[in-house]
């Protein structure tokens, strides 16, 4: 059996205290939030923290409300209530569709989009979609507040931009654009769709009052050593019609510009195919939702 | 008879396994029990040199245990006895076991682990089976003229099929208890399959007189096959720890030690070379097969022997060849799983099989129906199927159950369909439909075949005993050595006796699985509880009837209590003498191979994503042929579990090696299938009964392992076109096999790297 190192445990109740600890401990201080990423680590000997900081205790940070036209979205709020928040639901589907597939509900009850991109992970499920809605991350730290824009938040694989001491507090999405739509799809090792990702992809569409293309996202997850943001991909379909023929070609460019790597769940070349195929679908998908949208009523 | 044969009498292990009150090798309380722990080996090959102990480490504290240690043999005793219980030179695979430490807790035990270091000079290492020279086993299946054979052939096929390795993924880890008996003898309880070959090991290593060894069987959650012959190796390392500390010793594993040090199924390289001539005939078959063994023998020989005697597919052909050898690797050691051999070369078999038909331009299904043994066929070595062959009801009920016609048929019109489209969108596009996905279905058909029981002389020579007791007390009590393991030993061989006393099923018991009590009835493997032990406690109870019959002048069960009264106690024991008419001759690899086969057919529904090449498998009808159906409920209970292990083994369960090391060596990253990739299986059970067994049972346990992945495969290539020749077909593989494919019908190169 896998057992914990012994380590010490705080649990503030103000988020002034936790960083005050974090801040005091220089980085050997772990904050933790559902612990499904960093209990598992601690188990298995790749985190060794000697300082853990519960924020569990630190009230209002787990509420999804509305602010300035969009939605702010606490650090401690479980994928679970992402799942079930209808303003999620109808407002930014591509986060909807990827808090549905992060692993399964026991997991999905405990872990946290803080967490989730606290982890750094290139494989997390949060940070594409989240790269797509334009969203900005809100930290707390030692010297005070800052907002990060969600694609600078990754610096590589397991390393974030937040300094000693910095915790993010939540992730603000702006109000989603008129005539948008967008989508997130995974493919895992099982068909089911619930596993670890091989390849995530987000695509965000916006339609012109031309009907043409006004503006695209794409994010990848598993790609690349951080969320990747396709732009050439994204830029070749400005402008143009949302048909099958430019999905297809954006399609193939964001696969060119994947940078994924060979580990023991698959090969960069599977991955790049995969990265292809999502990418289309999640465009076709994106498309679909943004004529509904665009269809006066 | 009380005609109890053919009911589901309840499992008798049910209640406590679902309560929780079953106990465990973990949940066993043992007074004083330290904590034993394992040095492994963290190299393919080496010399070991040296082992040091941190003199830092407080060593009072702990006991160590190294191959100098050893009283007795340093071996585990099997076959060939050439794997140390402990590695005294040369290290030959990555988590060997070199050194055992034990302590009165966990943490220090792990402290003590920690302070051991393997001083090692590096050797090359051979990991790769088509280079390995050194084999543990090799035969030849030689039947016919083989020249005459292609000779005759219109058509040559030719195929080369891989596998690697399977995990069995047992719910409970292995585990052992020792306690050192005041004589100086040892008992031993844990989680295990065959406690008479754990009874041997421990009394080789050990120089004990087999007298004061007593090994019991604690429940045990699971085997299929990965507990019978690691526990060996465990009971001996938790004895020697528990002489050394002068108390009992507990030696758990977790998942991943489970994972990283026992043993798998053997990865297989099978090809095959068949002439066929243009009438659908099999005129010469010429089969290769290669195994890796890993780095000592374990059950590698038998391992090989059935998979060679089950490669050539249950099809007629008057010339064949078998050559067949189980190399030598310094990869963890390979052993004994569900099917034993068979399903990688009934794999390579089947597929095989549809190639020639696609060559062929004839339906499969067809095919086989054409090719399959019937009675009085004769097999690669000679033998004449005199009895029970049903491998004609079996692919008849599958394609009737799963209307197979039907069903290939809708495929067909969807490929064409596709095909269509493809042609009208161009090459560019590779056929996308505007805005849909591209997922194609196809369903496949498997047919099998397995051996019940030993292979060859084996029943002979095992001689089983296995005896029925009426206590004093009255109680009815079957002992046998056949440990329940979840597949329903329990209550099936006491349901037999029961059924041939008369009486109800709740009246005989099993004996508890200890070596003080039972006798060797040999182990718990081969399909052959039901079959062959089940036929010993079918014979012993029919003659504790006739002793109690004749006494009471009346019924056995109107007077089996007074009798226990007035008589006292009766016991008789029964001894397998062989069935009639089997002959095996070892040498030639001539002769009766298996006193009676049961037979397998397996329809396999799947979808598959043309673009990502992952494969959904929907629906398995799966059909098994087992002679008579003792307890139909825990019989269809074998067929899914063994099909989806199956499924499993076809699409997902992939371990990998990396220098010798397993990659996927935790459950986080070796996939098994959950109740969400699970398919909607269909168990169909056929009975043919086995005329030479008292109660007709042929064997179950391994059968249905044999054709689910075939016939994966086969569906994977209906949906798609393409075959895959190497399991598991994960979805790179598939995707793989797609655009070779659709480059070859385009001829268009391959805009980009494909895995
Ligand atoms: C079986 C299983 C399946 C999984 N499947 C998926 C999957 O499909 N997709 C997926 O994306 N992930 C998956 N994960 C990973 C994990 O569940 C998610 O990443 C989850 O969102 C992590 O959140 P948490 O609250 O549990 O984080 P924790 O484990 O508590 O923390 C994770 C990391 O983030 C840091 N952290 C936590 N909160 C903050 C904060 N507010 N500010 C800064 N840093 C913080 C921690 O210090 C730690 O380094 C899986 C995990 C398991 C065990």
């Amino acid at each position: 059996m896998n057992r914990l190192r012994p380590f010490v445990f705080h649990q503030p109740t103000t988020l002034d205290e936790a960083v005050r600890i974090l801040a005091a401990e220089r980085g050997a201080a772990r904050p933790l939030a559902g612990g499904t990423d960093l209990v598992v680590d601690m188990k298995l000997g790749r985190a060794r923290p000697p300082v853990v900081v519960n924020l569990k205790r630190i009230r209002g940070l787990d509420r999804i409300e509305p602010v300035d036209g969009g939605t702010r979205i606490g650090a401690l709020v479980r994928i679970a209530a992402i799942q079930a928040s209808a303003i999620v639901r109808e407002r930014y589907p591509a986060l909807w569709r990827a808090s549905c597939t992060l692993a399964t509900p026991p997991i999905r009850n405990l872990a946290t989009i803080g967490g989730n991109l606290g982890r750094g992970s290139p494989a997390g499920d949060m940070a594409p979609p989240l790269i797509v809605h334009g969203a900005l991350v809100e930290v707390e730290g030692p010297g005070g507040r800052r907002t990060v824009p969600i694609q600078d938040l990754h610096l590589g694989p397991g390393i974030t931009c937040l300094a000693p001491g910095e915790v993010i507090t939540a992730v603000v999405l702006p109000a989603p654009p008129p005539h948008g739509g967008s989508a997130f799809r995974k493919l895992g090792k099982r068909g089911g769709g619930w596993d670890i990702a091989l390849v995530g992809a987000a695509a965000g569409l916006v339609l012109g009052g031309d009907g043409a293309i006004a503006d695209a996202r794409i994010a990848l997850a598993s790609v690349a050593p951080t969320p990747f943001r396709a732009r050439a991909a994204e830029a070749a379909l400005r402008g143009r019609p949302p048909s099958e023929e430019h999905f297809a070609r954006a399609a193939g460019i964001a696969a060119e510009e994947a940078r994924p790597i060979s580990d023991v769940r698959a090969s960069a070349a599977y991955r790049r195919s995969l990265a292809r195929v999502l990418v289309l679908r999640t465009l076709r998908d994106a498309a679909g939702l943004a004529l509904d949208a665009a269809v006066p009523r | 008879m009380s005609g109890l044969i053919g009911t589901s009498v309840p499992r008798r292990d049910a209640l406590a396994k679902v309560t929780g009150a079953a106990r465990y090798a973990e949940d066993l309380v043992v007074e004083g029990a330290w904590f034993g722990l394992t040095v492994r080996s963290t190299e393919a090959r080496a010399r070991l040199l040296g082992i040091d102990r941190d003199p830092a480490f407080d060593w009072s504290r702990a006991v160590v245990v190294t191959a100098a240690d050893i009283p007795g043999e340093n071996v585990v005793h099997l076959i060939e006895d050439d794997q140390p219980a402990l590695v005294a030179d040369e290290i030959r695979h990555h988590a060997e076991a070199v050194v055992l430490v034990a302590a009165p807790d966990p943490a220090t035990a792990r402290a003590a682990r920690a302070a051991i270091r393997l001083r090692t000079e590096p050797l090359a290492p051979v990991l790769d089976l088509l280079a390995a020279e050194a084999a543990f086993a090799r035969y030849e299946i030689a039947k016919g003229d083989l020249g005459a054979g292609f000779a005759e052939a219109d058509l040559i096929v030719e195929g080369a099929y891989r596998v690697g390795h399977q995990e069995h993924v047992y719910i409970e880890p292995q585990a052992m208890v020792a306690v050192p008996e005041a004589d100086g003898g040892i008992t031993v309880t844990g989680s295990l399959q065959c406690p008479y070959y754990v009874h041997a090991a421990l009394a080789r290593a050990l120089a004990l007189d087999p007298a004061r060894v007593r090994v019991v069987q604690a429940e045990t959650g699971g085997g299929f096959g990965g507990k019978e012959e690691y526990p060996s190796m465990l009971a001996c390392h938790a004895a020697l720890l528990a002489r050394a500390a002068g108390r009992p010793v507990r030696m758990t594993y977790d998942r991943h030690e489970d994972i990283a040090a026992t043993t798998k199924r053997h990865p297989a390289v099978v090809r095959h070379r068949t002439g066929v001539t243009s009438d659908g005939r099999l005129v010469a078959q010429d089969i290769e097969v290669i195994m890796d063994a890993g780095a000592y023998a374990t059950l590698s020989p038998v391992v090989l022997s059935r998979g060679a005697l089950h490669a050539t597919g249950p099809y007629r052909c008057p010339n064949v060849r078998v050559r067949a050898r189980a190399v030598r690797t310094n990869t963890p050691p390979n052993g004994a799983f569900r099917g034993f051999g068979a399903p990688q070369t009934e794999l390579a078999a089947e597929v095989h099989l549809a190639r020639i038909a696609e060559a062929l331009e004839v339906p499969a299904a067809e095919l086989r129906r054409r090719l399959a043994y019937r009675e009085g066929d004769v097999t690669a070595t000679g033998q004449v199927l005199r009895h029970s062959v049903a491998a004609i009801d079996v692919l008849e009920r599958a394609e009737e159950a799963s209307d197979f016609v039907a069903e290939r048929a809708r495929t067909a019109r969807a490929r064409e369909s596709r095909l269509l489209d493809a042609a009208r969108a161009g090459t560019g596009s590779r056929g996308l439909h505007p805005g849909a996905e591209r997922i194609a279905s196809g369903v496949g058909l498997a047919l099998g075949w397995h051996g019940a029981g030993f292979t060859g002389s084996g029943e002979k020579a095992l001689a089983s005993r296995a005896a029925i007791e009426l206590a004093g007390d009255g109680r009815i009590r079957v002992l046998t050595a056949q440990t329940e393991i979840g597949q329903g030993a329990a209550t099936v061989l006491p349901q037999i006796a029961a059924d041939v006393l008369g009486v109800p099923a709740e009246s005989v018991e099993p004996a508890p699985l200890d070596t003080a009590l039972i006798p060797n009835s040999g182990p718990t493997v081969a399909s052959r509880t039901t079959m062959v032990v089940g036929g010993l406690v079918a014979d012993a109870a029919r003659d504790l009837r006739a002793q109690v019959e004749a006494r009471a002048g009346g019924p056995f069960v109107d007077n089996y209590r007074q009798d226990a009264l007035t008589h006292g106690p009766t016991r008789v024991d029964a001894r397998f003498e062989g069935y009639p008419g089997i002959e095996w001759d070892q040498e030639h690899y001539r002769g009766d191979a298996y006193p009676a086969y049961s037979w397998a057919a397996a329809v396999a529904f799947v979808d598959v994503d043309l673009d990502s090449g992952q494969v959904a498998v929907q629906r398995v009808v799966a059909v098994d042929e087992v002679g008579r159906v003792v307890n139909p409920l825990l019989a269809a209970g074998q067929v899914e579990g063994g099909t989806l292990q199956a499924v499993g083994y076809a699409t997902i369960e992939e371990m990998g090696v990396v220098d010798g090391r397993y990659r996927n060596d935790r459950l986080a990253t070796y996939l098994v299938p959950t109740a969400l990739d699970a398919p909607a299986i269909e168990a169909h059970l056929l009975e043919v009964p086995f005329p030479d067994a008292p109660h007709g049972a042929k064997g179950l346990g391994e059968l249905p392992m044999d054709v689910g992945a075939p016939a994966v495969i086969d569906a994977i290539h209906d949906a798609t076109g393409a075959w895959v020749t190497e399991l598991p077909a994960t979805p790179a593989r598939v995707l793989a096999a797609i655009r070779a494919l659709e480059e070859d019908r385009h001829g268009e190169p391959v805009d980009e790297g494909v895995p």
